[in-house]
């Protein structure tokens, strides 16, 4: 008999259930980054706008870079990024320092309202300093520098507008740097004090190279939110002839008669070149993820720094820090909120105060539709995005699959364009889709998840490259699958910035604003445009008011979010 | 004989009756076609209180729903261009200025009439494959009481040249705005011989930009401008709350017209038919022209003081390739001044 072996069929080649969902999660990523991007890329080589077939040509291009006056303007939006972004990083920077790491008293009440502002809409903040720092009828000015004999400040400036923008950018910073600071276990730090090092000491060589990663992505991330923003270098450059490139191409494109869609989207390509180089240095500088690693399975438990009398002096540049973010534009928003038309205070004026703009917002149907939208999409839209950014966060940078860079590139892509003309490829991509999506909440969905995956994202990595990949594998080794592992090891440990990030996605998308207004539906106006509508229709105390509610509103969300991050993380 | 031709004459005057009022043959067939279609989607730049007023009076006579979305006229023009080359027509009745509509029109987005004609309008009107304007959105002069002495208030244009409004002036951005780039367009033909020596000046006098309408009266009734150029329905607006504003009676003033019209492809047309009249009706009219809207219609009067004294005149549109050039040119004129 002879002895051959007839072979049998081929069994299928196992693949791990994390390999599935990493192509998932890249073809998920893809379609929501690449599909409006591509269609924005199309319109920048068209000669025709949506819907209508054109040919190709390379006349946007000439248009838009071959004026001398565009990298004039570029140099400026560069300049007025950068400065934005240093001053947040400063104040950012300090201020998590203090709450998370020190015995400073106050820290709580400091973390809570320091995440105030981001719910106040940027044109608003914009509009409130500019009361304070008119050269004219500011209130600094006029109520203290002039008095004292000072030279007047001018917010009407490129100072000025670095100044705003910076304070804007500075709640997202201060999330994340908090949770990564949270996150960070001190027994390095500890080390370092038993060796006989200064808190400074062990804070320039211990604390700042560990918190690198976090300081770079978020500077990163706050430097292309700085290039991109319109509603500043309006209300602050706009009156004195400061131009950057956000203003250009609203000017130059999107207040045409029609509106070049075509040419917006030709600026808003080199928007995304500058953006995508920045991630490209980002991920460089964070290759080398296990050097930061610090959560290891030893169990840790974020320690304070005892300042000693230091600690009042500490919580007395924190309040200063929060006075410049919260205090001066909410100060000025219920100013507003509170008094019959605009104007500057005076005695006259405190005589005329009047409730009839929160009664207003009792009786308004249409807020509270608007309110009722928004805080779905706020409630829907951040726990996709933020469980979709964890994911994106662990293949990227915990497990680093083969197509990580390419991921984490995609998931900024949508980011580098400025808000409006995403909304417009958002906008050119779904109208034509044969799928129930345009004219419902699900395009708004979408948009707010597309646009502000990356601030999730960031949360996310800064906090996931902290996680050595000693607890996954224990996990796995002890029979825990994908799903499994990542639910009940990974998420718990990196819960801080789950919570930070879902936080700071909600306040974002219960005001969203540039994308909102373009695609919102009819009896479904989310408060972005709400309150944008009121401005436009003269009806600031109302505004004010409804600023006011929905700050509050997310100061709740924030502080339960808070409550959740503080309970001890698992131990192995 | 002489009962059968007065029964015959009830019937023909009767029957002429009908005939004159060929509406009322149509609006009985349209009304519940109307009720049955359930809703009217507006695209709408007017001001949401001002709006309401015609939304309940819509929705009082005929019991169908209006559901609008709001924006800009250049945002409803951009929204409207976009749906419509996609095959998606959402809308039933879109607002928009004489430039928008035009735009509209040669892209196949709205119909081209018949459209219900407005009773008294004083503005004329020779083009029939545009409705008539409901309104005009005027731009005014607009200065603070409280700092500007009444001697001092501009009394021409040429008046804005005086040193004393130097860096004093806040106005819309031209390379924004399409109502200022009109508006100093306009002034050619009120200046004549003096326009070329009134726009060098008025660079020189380095107003102040801001990015849209909104936000000028409130730098002038804060007092942080004194004088401001912006749409003259902020006045009454304001003034209603107790600020100081008021306008300059410069003649003449320039306004642009405000139409609404119905979608190429309503997808509730008799709904928007009736919406379109209900527009035009003089009850609707007068109900805007109450809340400060300026109506060139006869009879009625506008609550703006003098504002009868005062003769608007409505700008021609230029045409989108032509305000192009025009916003070249006025970039040239205002750089850096």
């Amino acid at each position: 008999m002879s002895g051959r072996v007839l072979a049998g069929p081929r069994p299928w080649p196992s693949v791990e259930t994390g390999t599935w969902v990493a192509v998932a999660i890249g073809v998920l990523v893809a379609f929501l980054t690449l599909y409006p991007t591509l269609m924005l890329f199309y319109g920048s080589v068209s000669d025709a706008p949506l819907g209508v077939s054109g040919r190709w040509t390379m006349a946007h291009y000439q248009e838009a870079y071959s004026d001398p006056k565009t990298y004039r303007i570029l140099g400026n939006s560069l300049l007025f990024a950068s400065g934005a972004t240093a001053f947040s990083m400063l104040l950012a920077t300090v201020l998590a320092w203090i709450t998370v790491r020190t015995d400073a008293p106050g820290r709580g009440l400091f973390e809570l309202i320091g995440l105030a502002p981001n719910v106040i809409p940027r044109f608003l903040v914009a509009t409130s300093w500019s009361l304070v720092l008119s050269p004219r009828i500011g209130l600094l000015n006029r109520g203290v520098l002039q008095p004292l004999g000072l030279p007047a400040l001018n917010g009407y400036s490129l100072g000025g507008m670095m100044f705003v923008e910076g304070l804007v950018l500075t709640p997202l910073a201060f999330l994340i740097l908090s949770a990564a600071l949270r996150a960070m276990d001190p027994a390095l730090e500890e080390a370092g004090r038993i060796a006989g090092s200064g808190i400074l000491d062990v804070t320039r060589r211990v604390t700042i190279p560990v918190m690198a990663p976090a300081v770079i992505g978020t500077a990163t991330l706050n430097f292309a939110r700085a290039i991109e923003s319109l509603d500043i270098p309006v209300v602050l450059g706009m009156p004195v002839g400061i131009e950057v490139l956000s203003t250009r191409i609203f000017r130059e494109a999107l207040a045409t008669l029609p509106p070049n869609h075509n040419l917006a989207a030709t600026y808003a390509v080199g928007q995304l070149a500058i953006t995508l180089t920045l991630v490209g240095m980002y991920r460089r500088l964070t290759a080398l993820s296990e050097r930061y690693a610090t959560i290891t399975g030893r169990g840790y438990r974020p320690r304070v720094i005892h300042l000693g009398r230091w600690r009042y002096l500490a919580s007395g540049v924190a309040l200063a820090i929060l006075g410049l973010l919260v205090i001066v534009p909410i100060t000025v928003l219920v100013y507003v909120s509170l008094i019959p038309y605009y104007q500057v205070p005076s005695w006259e004026m405190l005589s005329q105060l009047t409730p009839r703009h929160y009664a207003f917002l009792l009786q308004s149907n249409r807020v509270a539709r608007a309110l009722q939208v928004s805080i779905t999409l706020a409630l829907g839209g951040a726990t996709v995005a933020m469980i979709l950014a964890s994911l994106v966060a662990y293949f990227t940078v915990h497990r680093r699959v083969r197509f990580s860079g390419i991921l984490e590139g995609l998931s900024f892509v949508p980011w580098a364009f400025p808000g409006t003309a995403l909304a417009v490829g958002l906008l050119w991509a779904y109208a034509q889709l044969p799928l129930p999506i345009y004219g419902t909440l699900w395009i708004l969905l979408i948009s707010y998840v597309t646009r502000f995956l990356p601030y999730g994202l960031r949360a996310m990595t800064s906090t996931m490259v902290q996680v050595h990949r000693e607890l996954e594998e224990s996990s796995r080794v002890c029979g825990a699958g994908f799903w499994s592992t990542f639910r009940k090891v990974l998420l718990p440990l990196v819960r801080p910035g789950f919570l930070a990030g879902w936080a700071i996605l909600f306040t974002i998308y219960i005001q969203e604003f540039s994308t909102s207004v373009l695609l919102y539906t009819p009896r479904a106006e989310p408060v972005g445009p709400l309150l944008f509508h009121l401005w436009e229709d003269g009806q600031v105390g109302e505004m004010a008011a409804l600023g006011i509610l929905v700050s509050t509103l997310c100061v709740v969300v924030v502080a339960a979010a808070r409550r959740w991050m503080r309970e001890p993380a698992a131990t192995l | 004989m002489r009962y059968r031709r007065q029964v015959a004459g009830m019937v023909l005057a009767l029957l002429l009756g009908l005939a004159g009022t060929p509406g009322l043959m149509a609006q009985s067939d349209v009304v519940p076609a109307a009720r049955r279609e359930g809703k009217v989607v507006v695209y709408v730049a007017m001001r949401e209180p001002i709006f309401n007023v015609v939304k309940k009076i819509y929705e009082g006579r005929y019991g169908v729903q209006v559901e609008e979305w709001r924006s800009s006229a250049s945002g409803i023009l951009d929204r409207v261009l976009t749906e419509t080359r996609v095959g998606r027509w959402l809308f039933d009745v879109a607002e928009g200025t004489t430039e928008t509509m035009q735009v509209l029109r040669d892209a196949g987005a709205i119909g081209r009439g018949p459209w219900p004609p407005i009773e008294g309008l004083t503005v004329p009107w020779r083009d029939p494959t545009l409705p008539p304007p409901y309104r005009v959105i005027a731009d005014a002069v607009i200065y603070n009481p409280r700092l500007v002495p009444a001697a001092d208030v501009p009394r021409s244009y040429l008046d804005l040249l005086d040193p004393k409004w130097r860096g004093k002036i806040v106005m819309a951005d031209p390379q924004r705005n399409v109502t200022i780039a009109l508006w100093l367009h306009w002034l050619r033909n009120v200046l004549g011989r003096d326009y070329d020596r009134f726009l060098r000046g008025f660079a020189e006098q380095s107003p102040a930009f801001v990015g849209m309408d909104p936000l000028v009266p409130p730098k002038v009734i804060s007092g942080e401008y004194p004088i401001g150029i912006t749409l003259l329905h902020y006045v009454p607006l304001f003034r209603a709350q107790g600020a100081p504003i008021d306008y300059a009676r410069i003649n003449p003033m320039m306004a642009v017209g405000a139409h609404f019209a119905v979608s190429a492809r309503p997808p509730h047309p008799n709904a928007a038919r009736l919406l379109m009249e209900t527009l035009h009706s003089r009850a609707t009219l007068l109900a805007l022209a109450q809340e400060g809207e300026v109506v060139l219609v006869r009879g009625v009067r506008s609550p703006i003081p003098d504002l009868d004294r005062i003769q608007i005149q409505v700008a021609q549109p230029l045409g989108a390739e032509k305000l192009q050039e025009w916003r070249r040119e006025l970039e040239r004129v205002f750089a850096r001044r």
